[in-house]
């Protein structure tokens, strides 16, 4: 075994990120039509009155709907607009509901056919439950408790979550996660012994102990959060709603209080119209899209396979400003190969290479595999009797791992320090020229492994770390989104300082143990940063917990994936950075929104108050040239209807991000959507009105 | 429905009494109407528009339970 | 010409006195020692502190604040109303009845509020005795209470805590508004404003009528009165009476006495949050601000009435005082409802739709140097809602200084964006459905609209200006505008304290590239423009129906 924990990421996906395949999404057969179904039942005050902006265009369709049935309900002047006036405001305003509702029922939609998706896997299957007494006996998978032992052999579906007990056995877990190549689950290890219910195994036989009760395993709660089940609304959406009531009650006031302001100048106001008025003031673009914008915004994470357990991990993702990463299988290869051998000490490079040899006979990891092989290239193979010898594996707390001969001989590569500290505690001296050879690794960028014969050390192994391609690139955008990444490892400082350097993050910590990671992350949390991790081993699960957003992977253990509030199911740990630009995505979209929205206001006053108080000598106002005072009020409306679909695709995908300053995406999203915001309606209106009035409508 | 305090909280319960009360209250503001009918709209609608505002009010004040 | 000279002599006093007085209120309130002022007051704070059983322990809720606050005002408020309503014969040559009640309840709580609306005739309701120890009185404590409250909220913003109130408050007093108008009153009595506790004197005019000349202890109250931005004149006529405004010269000082103690308050704040850039990019914006408006405002008055204009060629001098004339006078109007003062130098009645038009814009909007200590406050809570609004297009959730803009913020900050809303909108449209039960309104059409949305705001926002010619001395008026009076005042202070509260509670976030910057121009002028843009929303209707469509009407529009 080597100082450093095994190779974790055993389903990398290859190839270029923007070239990577994800899985394809569930088929959006009949999505529209049941978006339109669902715009319907949304109608249902209990459901609108969720959304305050909504709400109050609901209850003005009420009184628009009551002003057509009897056009003098409300007014006394012979003046008041007629029935069929009051008939198109109400379409106007009942389609601005429906738009809304359809907006947030086609995202939820996106959520719920992936969920159906999910669901199929789950369908209920029999298992071969193992009983206390040796026998097994065929249950329903619904009866499956915590605890439970179950036996799944070729071909068979792992019935509930567990881990796996004893057996090797290939598992297809394309169901979840869409990768074709079955994955190599085993008995022992940390990252490999997990396994999901629902998924196939494709070779052998595996005994698993059952650790989620029915309904409540890795798949239902997937399916949970795809459908939005228990979406409940992040503190900026709360933020934000609380902003967009504030709004329209401010517009509520102003406009209820109107009609008595303007009969002192006798200037009537008929209901309808000021129904009108207060539905084009308050903020309904965003009211209309805000819930879509979330939930479009969880789903866009599923779309890079990964599932986030909330809405609020996605948006924290966006203020991440601290990342914390594994060196080994994030920014370099999992595998580091042994390249040369060091000799120190005055012993012989052939010296060396044998002893080594004989250190890694019963290392299985791809490191003790290369310095195995490398030895072999020199020839250098040990004759030690290793058939009586016994194995000693490699622990996070020694760092370091070897083999004990049968005649009390012990032989130990690891960790320099370990191994100086070993030597030591046998009563040897630490030559003199290891440091120089450690030194000389560790500038390299490589892994010194001191390699020892009982008190003596005899070399230096140095193993090559490969960094992954691309990674200088990405870590550049997060410095340019103002997230600096500090990486770990349990390398030697100079080693990590070197990786650290061609790999481009900002900080490093060497020689971290499991338990640094948490205490890196409560210390950059004290200076108020916001920290993400990836992790995936048991020991990473208190990490992940703490930090602001933990990131598992599939790969990994079941305590990492409870612990964390995302699970990457392709296992890919440079993914944080997509799912960062998602969050940060999700709130420019918002923000973007609401600017665009509120703009907006500044053109409809400019349409409705002239066509509204003509008679008091506002007709100036007019500066639109709009026709005549009710095409103005109409298509003012209808601009206000159409475009929430017309920004339906925007919530959806969400607004354009390119990794810049904050003072560059400042600037141009207020040139898009504020000045756009100002401009847009003008022009909007100004067409729907030669329209209105081409057709004669009023 | 089972204990009182349930009944209090359901918006459907008090809504409506509300709403009617108001416009009971609000009723002889627009007594000037030429129809009853009339008046009775105008006052439910500004009863409405109150209830509305108080709707609005809860909703900054608790955000969380919308 | 000589108005360009004035507004630009009066813009390089204020900016050029921002940063020392702005030096002097951050040591104040910064607890610093100051050697020239500890060697004296020191003792005397410390004696007032203990009198009042206080150990000056800085607030740890917001509540710890208000608290003190509310209790001493009301002690403040009881005072006052006493004294107007028994006006005993002491200090009372004209031998002057109490006030009836419901104006002494409205005098007492507008002068308590910082507001100072008059709906009496001083010379003819008040002894010397009410003059100085009802009003006089309230404008120290009202300024020292919002200076209170500004710098309470300065804390905040800045992560510390609120401070004590009691503490806050003495020493306002004693280092800010006594120095100051003491020095102001000087240069008053120097210029010839009366000071004296001796009856009206009777003259002969050359009609030979006999005319009676009402002094008092003026020059001290005058300048308090401006200092303090109370505005409650010790004469009906105000700024524009000689006694209280003797000459253009100390017409300049009253002007910069209003800005004085807000634009230091800016830079104060910037020196609290160690970012005087900040502070400096908030005093351009307001400035700008300021400067549009006024060039409005003088640009109506000045070219004159358009319908008089076959006969009339000049400035618009209906109800000027023609020692300042037009040009002056309107930007006298700018800058007392900008500073919420609400002293005035002519009749803002006679203004023209748009010089009317300016004044009732700087009361809706509350920032363009505001109120004393709330005035800034006020424009930060525009600040965080910018930086909610904008801040959310750069990636982030909103941060300002260090902080996130979350939930409580949000509520916070918006409750005093509905304000106006609920105490200027929902009683003038109760006032204008009654109009002729209610009455007091001397204009129709859209002037009178003017005439009474601009009473509640003047109340709502503590400015104590009146758009005159309204018949307000009423019982409805009077009670009315309580309600204006006291929700325009306790309100936003209460929600300025719980935001600040909460604000210094959270963790610093240390800025970054992924930041939003808040001292940049670029963000000043988005500041700019949603100030105009959420001020201008709320209220264009109502500016469309009164002054707008009154100028639509004055140039003739079809």
């Amino acid at each position: 075994m080597t100082t450093l924990q095994p190779p974790i990421f055993p389903r990398m996906p290859r190839g270029r990120r923007d070239q990577r395949r994800y899985t394809e999404r569930p088929s959006s057969d009949g999505l529209l039509g049941r978006a339109v179904v669902q715009s319907f039942v949304k109608l249902d005050p209990r459901l609108t009155a969720r959304n305050p902006v909504m709400f109050v265009v609901w209850c003005g369709t009420l009184v628009t709907l009551a002003a057509t049935l009897e056009p003098r309900l409300f007014e006394l002047s012979p003046e008041a607009p007629g029935r069929g006036f009051n008939a198109l405001l109400s379409l106007i305003l009942l389609a601005t509901l429906l738009f809304a509702n359809f907006a947030e029922a086609l995202a939820e939609g996106r959520g719920k056919a992936q969920a159906d998706a999910l669901r199929r896997t789950q369908a209920s299957t029999q298992a071969r439950r193992l009983l206390p007494d040796g026998s097994e006996a065929l249950v329903d998978s619904s009866a499956l408790r915590r605890g439970d032992q179950v036996c799944v052999s070729q071909g068979e579906m792992i019935p509930a979550d567990g881990e796996v007990v004893d057996g090797v056995a290939a598992v297809d877990e394309s169901a979840i996660t869409g990768e074709s190549a079955p994955v190599l689950k085993e008995a022992g290890s940390d990252v490999a012994s997990s396994v999901t219910g629902g998924t196939r195994v494709v070779s052998d036989m595996l005994l698993i102990r059952i650790t989620a009760d029915p309904g409540k395993g890795f798949i239902d709660r997937m399916i949970a959060l795809v459908e939005g089940a228990e979406r409940s609304k992040t503190p900026n959406e709360i933020a934000l709603t609380v902003l967009l009531a504030v709004l329209t009650q401010v517009f509520l006031i102003a406009v209820a209080t109107l009609p008595p302001v303007a009969a002192y100048i006798d200037s009537p106001t008929p209901v309808v119209v000021l129904v009108a008025l207060l539905v084009a003031l308050i903020p309904t673009t965003i009211g209309g899209l805000l819930s879509a914008i979330g939930i479009a915004g969880m789903d866009r994470v599923a779309q890079f396979n990964v599932i986030a357990t909330s809405g609020r991990a996605v948006e924290a993702c966006g203020d991440i400003t601290t990342l914390v990463l594994d060196k080994t299988g994030t920014i370099t290869l999992g595998n580091r190969l042994a390249e040369e051998f060091l000799p120190v000490g005055g012993h012989s490079e052939r010296e060396l290479a044998t002893t080594a040899h004989a250190a890694s006979w019963f290392d299985n990891t791809p490191e003790g595999k290369s310095i195995v092989r490398l030895a072999e290239k020199l020839d250098a193979v040990t004759a030690l009797p290793m058939d009586t010898a016994t194995g000693l594996e490699f622990s996070a707390r020694t760092r370091m791992s070897g083999t004990d001969l049968a005649d009390g001989n012990e032989l130990r590569k690891g960790a320099v320090e370990a191994i100086k500290g070993f030597v030591r505690s046998r009563g040897g001296t630490v030559p003199a020229d290891l440091d120089e050879a450690y030194e000389r690794v560790s500038r390299l960028g490589g892994t010194p492994l001191a390699v020892c014969w009982n008190a003596e050390i005899h070399g230096v192994i140095y193993l090559k770390d490969i960094i992954k391609p691309g990674m200088r690139e990405r870590f550049d955008q997060l410095r340019r989104m103002g997230i600096r990444s500090v990486m770990l490892t349990g390398d030697n400082a100079i080693t990590a300082g070197v990786i650290a350097r061609e790999a481009g993050v900002d900080d490093f910590i060497a020689e971290a143990t499991p338990e640094d990671k948490i205490a890196v992350i409560q210390a950059e949390q004290r200076l108020g940063r916001l920290v993400a991790m990836t992790g995936d081993g048991t020991n990473d699960a208190p990490a992940l917990a703490q930090a602001n957003v933990g990131v598992a992977m599939n790969s990994g253990t079941q305590a990492a994936k409870e612990a964390a509030n995302m699970v990457d199911l392709d296992s890919d740990p440079t993914k944080l950075i997509d799912i960062v630009t998602i969050g940060k995505q999700l709130l420019i979209t918002r923000g973007a929104l609401t600017t665009f929205s509120i703009a907006n206001d500044v053109a409809k006053y400019f349409a409705i108050l002239p066509a509204l108080f003509g008679k008091a000598g506002l007709a100036p106002l007019n500066l639109m040239g709009l026709a005549s005072p009710q095409s103005a009020i109409l298509s003012a409306m209808v601009f206000n209807a159409l475009i929430i679909p017309a920004l339906v695709p925007l919530a959806l995908k969400g607004v354009a991000f390119r990794p810049s300053t904050a003072d560059q995406l400042l600037r141009r999203n207020l040139l898009v959507y504020g000045l756009g915001g100002l401009v847009v309606p003008f022009i909007g209106i100004k067409l729907i009105d030669l329209a209105v009035s081409a057709l004669r409508l009023v | 429905m089972a204990s009182p305090s349930g009944l209090l909280s359901k918006p459907l319960f008090w809504l409506p009494l509300m709403l009617v009360l108001g416009t009971v209250l609000a009723a002889p503001l627009f007594g000037s109407s030429p129809s009853p009918l009339q008046s009775t709209a105008l006052a439910l609608l500004l009863n409405g528009t109150v209830v509305l505002s108080g709707y609005l009010f809860v909703v900054i004040f608790q955000p969380e339970r919308f | 010409m000589t108005d360009l000279f004035q507004v630009v002599v009066f813009v390089a006093l204020v900016l050029a006195t921002a940063p020392v007085l702005g030096k002097h209120l951050f040591q104040v309130f910064d607890g610093q020692p100051q050697p020239l002022f500890d060697r004296w007051l020191t003792p005397l704070e410390n004696g007032v502190l203990r009198l009042v059983g206080e150990r000056g322990r800085p607030a740890e809720q917001a509540w710890d604040y208000l608290r003190p606050l509310l209790l001493s005002n009301l002690l403040f408020g009881l005072l006052a109303l006493a004294f107007l309503l028994l006006q005993p014969p002491w200090l009372n040559p004209q031998g002057l009845p109490p006030m009836r009640w419901d104006t002494a309840l409205h005098t007492a709580i507008s002068f308590l509020t910082n507001t100072d609306q008059q709906h009496y005739t001083p010379e003819q309701s008040l002894s010397d005795l009410s003059q100085l120890g009802a009003l006089q009185f309230l404008f120290f404590t009202s300024a020292a209470t919002g200076l209170a409250v500004g710098f309470a909220f300065i804390r905040g913003l800045c992560g510390r805590p609120l401070g004590n109130f009691n503490s806050d408050l003495i020493r306002a007093i004693t280092r800010v508004l006594i120095p100051l108008s003491f020095l102001f009153a000087l240069v008053l009595l120097v210029n010839g404003a009366p000071m004296t506790l001796a009856g009206p004197v009777t003259l002969k005019t050359l009609e030979g009528a006999d005319q009676i000349l009402v002094r008092g202890p003026v020059a001290g109250y005058e300048a308090i009165k401006q200092i303090g931005e109370n505005g409650g004149g010790f004469f009906g006529a105000n700024s524009a009476h000689p006694f209280e405004n003797p000459n253009p010269f100390t017409n300049l000082l009253a002007m910069v006495a209003m800005f004085a103690v807000p634009a230091a308050t800016i830079d104060a704040f910037g020196r609290f949050l160690g970012n005087r850039r900040q502070a400096t990019l908030l005093l351009l914006l307001v400035t700008v601000l300021f400067l549009a408006l006024a060039a409005v405002a003088i640009g109506a008055e000045q070219s004159g009435n358009p319908l008089l204009a076959a006969w009339l060629s000049g400035p618009n001098l209906e109800g000027k005082e023609v020692r300042f004339g037009a040009g002056i006078t309107a930007l006298f109007a700018t800058i007392t409802t900008g500073s919420m003062t609400g002293a005035v130098n002519g009749a803002m009645d006679s203004l023209l739709p748009l010089g009317g038009l300016v004044p009732l814009f700087n009361l809706f909007l509350q920032v363009i140097f505001g109120g004393q200590g709330t005035g800034v406050a006020y424009l930060l809570v525009f600040l965080i809602l910018t930086v909610f609004l904008t801040g959310l297009m750069v990636g982030r959730t909103p941060e300002l200084f260090g902080r996130k803009v979350e939930k409580g913020e949000i509520v916070w900050s918006s409750l005093i964006l509905l304000i106006h809303p609920l105490f200027v909108l929902v009683p003038a449209a109760i006032t204008l459905a009654y109009a002729p039960t209610l009455s007091g309104i001397s204009n129709p059409g859209s002037h009178g609209i003017s005439q009474v949305v601009y009473e509640y705001a003047s109340a709502s926002a503590n400015n104590g200006s009146g758009f005159e010619g309204l018949g307000d001395g009423t019982l409805w008026w009077n009670l009315s505008t309580i309600v204006s009076l006291l929700g325009g005042r306790y309100l936003p202070i209460a929600a300025l304290l719980l935001l600040a509260a909460g604000f210094a509670r959270k963790t610093k976030v240390p800025p970054g590239p992924g930041t939003l910057a808040t001292d940049t121009a670029l963000f000043t002028m988005v500041t700019g423009v949603v100030i105009l843009i959420l001020g201008a929303l709320t209220f264009f209707p109502v500016l469309a129906l009164g002054p707008i469509a009154e100028a639509f009407s004055l140039i003739g529009a079809p």
